[in-house]
């Protein structure tokens, strides 16, 4: 196979992999939005909450997406291609998966704590 | 492709790091309204909070891109000059772990952040309970 078919495959799976990540950013927006005004009190702080979370989720999701491991040796064809775009999407699934279970375990523990500390 | 000279993975190198500090400033720029909200977080010493916190995505910026090795176990870089694809493999590699390095600091400062707020929540309505 020739070494385009790599860098294409590799460009277009990164771009699905942004495209994933924005639109977890888009689903989670509305819900997130809420969570925090209610938290911190304060629409500006609320804005900087939320800014803070579109940058973790944002970041993972592109490093996640960098990484790769195309196999370009000669025995190459297009099944370990398949493979390593599956690999590659993979990748970006178990990080946004990871942050998500970590944001949200996080956001339990603050809200168990903020009602204690509004008692 | 054809075999590499060292300037070729000089550049791919130089490139990262640049690409890795870029992103750093990218986000301190992003986060250039913020100023405010860490003055309503903190309270007290807000000025060295910000400087803090900037300056740390920064440094974690670079750091991340720096920690990426070109050179193999025994210190070695001939297999880079064999290999292009490695080589822009190795630099990729500083981006994102770049980016690795971002994405666990704004978790500690979001984290840190929070407690903050929600302490000086509680300070609040404890003085307004005592008057």
């Amino acid at each position: 196979m020739e070494n385009t078919t790599f860098i294409k495959a590799y460009l277009i799976t990164f771009i699905i992999c942004t495209i994933l990540t924005i639109t977890l950013i888009l689903l989670i927006n509305k819900g997130l939005k809420k969570y925090f005004e209610n938290l911190a009190q304060d629409k500006i702080i609320a804005k900087f909450f939320m800014k803070l979370s579109y940058l973790i989720i944002l970041l993972g999701g592109i490093s996640a997406s960098l990484t790769s491991n195309y196999k370009t040796q000669d025995t190459a064809n297009w099944l370990t291609l398949t493979w390593d775009v599956t690999d590659h999407l993979k990748e970006l699934f178990e990080r946004l998966f990871l942050i998500i279970i970590i944001l949200s375990i996080v956001f339990f523990i603050l809200h168990l704590w903020d009602k204690r500390t509004i008692k | 492709m054809n075999a590499w000279s060292e300037s070729n993975i000089a550049i791919v190198y130089f490139s990262g790091l640049f690409f890795a500090l870029m992103s750093g400033l990218v986000i301190v720029f992003y986060l250039n309204s913020i100023k405010e909200a860490i003055k309503l977080i903190t309270i007290k010493f807000n000025k060295l909070w910000n400087s803090i916190f900037k300056s740390s995505i920064v440094l974690a910026s670079l750091i991340g891109a720096l920690s990426i090795n070109f050179r193999n176990c025994e210190g070695n870089y001939d297999y880079l000059l064999k290999s292009p694809q490695q080589t822009v493999i190795k630099g990729i590699e500083q981006v994102s772990n770049s980016f690795d390095w971002l994405t666990v600091l704004l978790g500690f400062w979001f984290l840190l952040f929070i407690i903050l707020r929600l302490n000086s929540i509680k300070n609040i309505e404890n003085k307004t309970k005592v008057l």
